[in-house]
């Protein structure tokens, strides 16, 4: 009996990459029911061609080339700088050429429907919806994979390679360890309950009559401007004047060794000459007898700041309370009359350690993989409609759409309301909240720059992604896909 | 048959040719026109190309360098270039203002590649990293790297993407000399103290204790070196022996070269500590081979000639410096030391206003301001152009930089005031020839008030007239507007310096000139055998020093408080010895003088120098002899005098209480 043929080692080298497929094969065939194999059929089909079209290997390779070049930036010139500099460009980068990828591959649609290869498979006990999310699966599989290998790389490169270049400084090092490289929560201040405060004051103006000559005055209004006008007061500081700012649910790590942030971003009624600012912080509460620190600061006006104090100022029931005192602690400069003042709920936040970067990584790349997920089933869609350079044209536009959807708004807020450009403006906008309907706005999910800058990018929020931009974007743009999959003559001649 | 051959052409076949020899004849006489169009367009082209070019509206290829590659093709994106630029500032204020600097360096710089030919995108940009980002960082290192970016930004690129635009020279010329040599940032000393070391990695220390034309003759060798390495190695035999010798111990032709040198081959450095990444064994032999074979006298000749042009690639090629212009503006101006921030903000608005030249688009104020930093420059260096720098090359930031009156630029600049002034103002109806007019005029004056308060206290006869030549030219030329003697020069000169004295040291610059320039005098009378009178201008500076020193107690910074008084008094020992102009006998005299403490202070820095001069004396002087070490160094070595620190530790974090 002839024995078989010996595998050379290059031929079982070359199963390694399809070992993943093969597996799923396997699972699919034991567990999986009619409708799941036909589904994984297609998908897996879809891969392949992919792969032997060399589209996945080219856009691996630019992957990699975009890596390469994001691993080369400088930042700021410090080592904490570089290694966000690069999370942020590798991050976006990957995010931009498999959405391009995304697009690419969903020519296997119309070149299908276009070249008669379809007749062959509606001729088989395929329904078309099950092709069409075959087709789907298959993209995302491969986007996925792609996605993880990218991700694998980003974190190996940020904490293997770039985080052990030698830092600037002492402030580079800490910076890289507790701002960067790790997944802190920003929780705002509790703002003081004013509800007191308003209700006297109310009721004094209505005892003197101010309310008298006001027409159609409605008391819930009043009161919301009440409240307001004393936030706003709250939150203006005079020259000698001090302010506790109060945190709940502080849930940090308390150990000596450990450190909170305080940011903030003050801005003032008169810049000084220098524009610096001099004020004093403390951080503690003696009445739960945490630790207190204290700590000088110059800083530039209108910008964010971010100032460390231990972790043991944080108080056992996991409270904060922080002392800004807006007097100049430097003796020999002078004291300039500066009314300060924290705008908005991140006037003043606290940031506290809630996780790890390789934590924070995956789950920003899995908010990245949803909006794959929905570029994919739109381009999906455009096919079943259009040939492939139309449909690609469509595609290409959604994505710039969702992508600058944000900016588009910003742009426009920024214009003035009045004369030909307010009805420009009042044009431009209607079909802007009209495109909100359709096309979701990728930057209320764009995780990357919290990514870069430490900050926690929280499950509950890759779970809206999930919901928004998978089950519903994603979901109704099949659904629209096969209706006119269903509707569609594919053998009708087309050019 | 018959019927058939005469039938006509239907009606519509027969319209429908004729319409189309209609259109081919509209076609044709269409497309004539358009070829005439075309050729006749194309005879206006030269013509046009001619005005454009005769009012510089375009630039001109021969003069400007060409752009590389990349900036090339970013700037044929046509539209989407300026939403790219524009979505790139947006994201760049966001990201500052949000507090993230990490980005915006690359923004920055996409910003300007996208266009290149824009001056003010340039100009703003290095003016946003050196200023604003720069402040909003927390330690030194960052700030100089930020206000380092900006200078790098234009001298690197926007100045030789655009070498005719005035506003980026005056923008260059203002950091070197406001953002690093004025004192009001809080790290400025950080940022002298940078630029120092940078430039002494590429020039090496000053020689020491040279004349003003000697010192113009240093540098006459960098600027006269061939300007092509490999040329210069394939011509001179020694220099290219001398290199494979280098390559032996591995040293090669390159920065890496001048930064050994600069770093080892001192007197006042310990040079241990940059020999850490060798074996111990390895690193001791090798860094004795590479001095042995640097310091060689044999190979003297050649080493210098290799220095010279390695020192003139570096500054043309890293610093787009033209040494050829630098060695112009030393003839002219006096010995500028090119470590010091002024020195830099001369030659950039100097270079800036020459290249200039003819243009007939520029900025009339910036063009004049430009030409101003030139004055600017020369008043700091007499004010602070001297300078005792103590290099430390692994943290540059923590190098000790003293800043000293240097009255050599005083003659330049007092003949640049005349001569801008005739060059700007010399077709005014009320300008006199030798004066200085319009808006410099007063400038002239106040400046010139100091120079005769400083050059006074310096003492030495040469000095003294120089004092007396500039009063006497205030006198004359500085009247009361009918013609009569001002008030204040109705004394002699003695009686002009000492009026106001005190008043005069109120601020930090004149503080600092008064207390050095008594503490040197006292030494040149000490020489002279006047104790006495040496003993009153020490007890003067004592006593201005703590005037001025109570006024500015409450300076946590340190920004304006002088150095220590021990310091100062060892710093003018220093100057005093290093002053070639002054005897040998002299110097000996004053170095048995002068108190212990301070001769120990100075003795590691000033050791080598003072051999060197007893070795040059006519006859040669046993150098252990005349300048004795003084007693008790190693113990003093264990704990020398320290400097005041320099620049803050501003990184503040929340301390514990």
């Amino acid at each position: 009996m002839a024995r078989p043929p010996k595998r050379r080692l290059t031929e079982t080298l070359a199963l390694v990459p399809t070992a993943p497929l093969r597996a799923v094969d396997f699972c699919v065939d034991a567990y999986g029911g009619r409708a799941l194999r036909c589904l994984w059929a297609v998908a897996r089909q879809t891969i392949a061609e992919a792969v032997r079209m060399k589209l996945a290997i080219f856009f691996l390779v630019l992957l990699v080339l975009t890596f390469w070049a994001a691993s080369r930036t400088e930042g700021d010139g410090t080592v904490s700088g570089r290694v966000q500099s690069f999370v942020t460009y590798s991050v976006t980068s990957a995010g931009v050429l498999l959405a391009v990828l995304s697009i690419f591959l969903s020519r296997s649609l119309s070149d299908e429907l276009q070249q008669r290869q379809i007749l062959m498979l509606m001729s088989k006990p395929l329904p078309r919806w099950q092709f069409l999310l075959g087709k789907w699966a298959g993209i995302v599989l491969l986007d996925a994979v792609l996605l993880a290998v990218t991700g694998l790389g980003v974190y190996l490169t940020a904490t293997q390679y770039l985080a052990r270049q030698t830092p600037l400084n002492d402030f580079d090092a800490g910076k890289l360890r507790f701002e960067v490289l790790t997944a802190r929560h920003a929780s705002p201040f509790v703002l003081p309950d004013f509800t007191r405060e308003v209700n006297t004051l109310y009721a004094r103006n209505l005892e003197e009559g101010v309310y008298d000559a006001i027409e159609d005055f409605a008391p819930l209004v009043e009161k919301d401007r009440l409240r307001k006008y004393l936030d706003g007061r709250w939150r203006n500081v005079p020259v000698g004047e001090e302010r506790y700012f109060e945190f709940a649910n502080v849930l940090c790590d308390r150990s000596e060794d450990s450190a909170i942030q305080i940011r903030y971003k003050a801005q003032a009624n008169r810049y000084p000459p220098d524009e610096i600012l001099r004020t004093q912080w403390i951080a503690g509460d003696r009445q739960k007898n945490t630790a207190i620190a204290a700590t000088p600061r110059r800083d530039v006006i209108g910008r964010y700041h971010t100032i460390a104090f231990p972790a043991d100022t944080v108080a056992p029931d996991h409270t904060l309370r922080v002392r800004f005192i807006n007097v100049n602690p430097y003796a020999g400069e002078p004291q300039y009359d500066n009314r300060l003042f924290f705008e908005g709920p991140r006037g003043v936040e606290v940031l506290f350690q809630v996780g790890t970067f390789g934590g924070n990584l995956v789950r920003a790349l899995v908010m990245v993989q949803c909006k794959l997920m929905f570029l994919a089933a739109v381009a999906l869609m455009f096919a079943t409609l259009f040939s492939f350079p139309v449909a690609c044209f469509c595609s290409f536009i959604t994505y710039l759409l969702a992508g600058m959807r944000q900016f588009i708004e910003d742009a426009l807020g920024s214009l003035e309301a009045k004369g030909a450009v307010g009805l420009a403006r009042a044009v431009i906008s209607v079909m802007v909240d009209a495109l909100g309907y359709v096309v979701p706005n990728f930057a209320r999910y764009n995780p990357v720059e919290l990514l870069a800058d430490g900050r926690n990018v929280t499950l509950a929020w890759a779970l809206q992604s999930v919901v928004y931009l998978v089950a519903i974007g994603a979901g109704v743009a099949l659904l629209i896909a096969c209706l006119f999959f269903y509707r569609r003559e594919v053998s009708e001649v087309s050019v | 048959m018959v019927e058939i051959l005469s039938h006509e052409m239907p009606e519509y076949l027969a319209r429908r040719q004729a319409a189309r020899r209609r259109d081919r004849l509209v076609q044709i006489v269409a497309g004539v026109i358009a070829v005439a169009g075309i050729v006749v367009a194309g005879r206006f082209l030269q013509p046009l190309n001619d005005i454009r070019l005769e009012n510089q509206m375009v630039i001109d290829p021969d003069t400007v360098k060409g752009l590389p590659p990349i900036e090339t093709l970013l700037a044929k994106t046509g539209t989407f270039r300026a939403l790219a630029i524009d979505i790139a500032f947006i994201r760049a204020e966001k990201l500052k203002e949000e507090g993230k600097y990490y980005e915006l360096r690359e923004l920055a710089d996409a910003i300007c590649r996208l266009a290149p030919r824009f001056p003010s995108v340039w100009a703003f940009n290095a003016w946003n990293q050196a200023y604003n980002i720069s402040v909003a960082t927390y330690t030194a290192e960052e700030r100089w790297q930020w206000v380092n970016n900006g200078i790098q930004l234009l001298r690197d690129m926007g100045i030789q993407y655009n070498p005719k635009s005035v506003a980026l020279y005056k923008e260059l010329a203002w950091i070197y000399w406001h953002k690093i040599g004025d004192f009001l940032d809080d790290y400025h000393w950080n940022y002298k103290a940078e630029l120092a070391v940078e430039m002494e990695r590429v020039l090496g220390p000053p020689p020491p204790a040279v004349s003003e034309q000697e010192t113009i003759e240093w540098f006459r060798t960098i600027a006269q070196a061939p300007r092509d390495l490999e040329r210069l190695l394939a011509d001179d035999r020694q220099v290219a022996d001398l290199v494979q010798r280098l390559d032996q111990v591995g040293l090669y032709p390159d920065e890496t070269l001048l930064d050994f040198i600069a770093q080892n081959l001192r007197d006042d450095l310990s040079v241990e500590r940059y020999l850490e990444a060798l074996p111990e064994d390895e690193r001791y032999e090798l860094r004795a081979r590479r001095l042995a074979l640097l310091s060689d006298t044999g190979l003297a000749a050649p080493r210098e000639r290799l220095l010279a042009a390695l020192r003139s690639w570096v500054l043309r090629q890293r610093y787009h410096m033209n040494v050829d212009w630098m060695l112009e503006l030393m003839e002219k101006y006096g010995p500028i030391d090119w470590r010091s921030p002024y020195g830099h903000a001369l030659y950039w608005s100097s270079w800036g206003d020459k290249v200039t030249q003819g243009q007939i688009n520029l900025n009339p104020n910036d063009s004049m301001n430009t030409v101003r930093y030139i004055m600017m420059a020369l008043a700091n260096m007499v004010w602070r152009g001297r300078i005792i720098l103590t290099p430390d090359f692994a943290h540059p930031n923590q190098s000790y930089i003293e800043l000293l009156p240097d009255t050599r630029f005083i003659r330049h600049l007092h003949d640049a005031y005349i001569e801008l002034s005739e060059a700007q103002f010399g077709d005014w109806p009320d300008f006199r020839p030798g004066e200085s007019a319009g808006s410099y005029r007063v400038g002239h004056f106040n400046f010139l008030l100091e120079a005769v308060r400083q050059l006074y206290f310096e003492g030495d006869p040469n000095s003294r007239r120089e004092a007396q030549f500039y009063y006497d030219y205030l006198r004359r030329v500085n009247r009361n507007p009918d013609g009569t003697q001002k008030e204040i020069y109705l004394v002699p000169l003695e009686g002009f310096v000492l009026q106001d004295l005190r008043d005069a040291v109120a601020g930090f610059k004149t503080a600092n000139m008064v207390v050095s320039q008594l503490i040197y005098q006292s030494f040149r009378e000490l020489a002279e055998g006047n104790v006495e009178r040496a003993v009153q201008l020490w007890e003067e500076a004592k006593k201005i020093y703590g005037i001025y020193m109570t006024d500015v107690a409450g300076d946590r910074l340190d920004r304006r408080k002088l150095e220590r008084l021990s310091i100062l008094r060892a710093d003018g020992l220093e100057s005093f010895l290093a002053n070639r102009s002054i005897p040998l006998v002299a110097k000996i005299r004053v170095w048995r003088a002068v108190e212990k403490r301070t001769r120990q202070i100075v003795w590691d820095r000033v050791e080598g120098l003072l051999h060197k001069l007893c070795s040059e004396h006519d006859p040669p002087l046993d150098g252990a002899r005349a300048f004795p070490e003084p007693p008790g160094m190693e113990e003093y070595r264990k704990n020398p005098e320290q400097r005041r620190e320099r620049g803050p530790s501003d990184v503040s974090e929340g301390t514990k209480l």
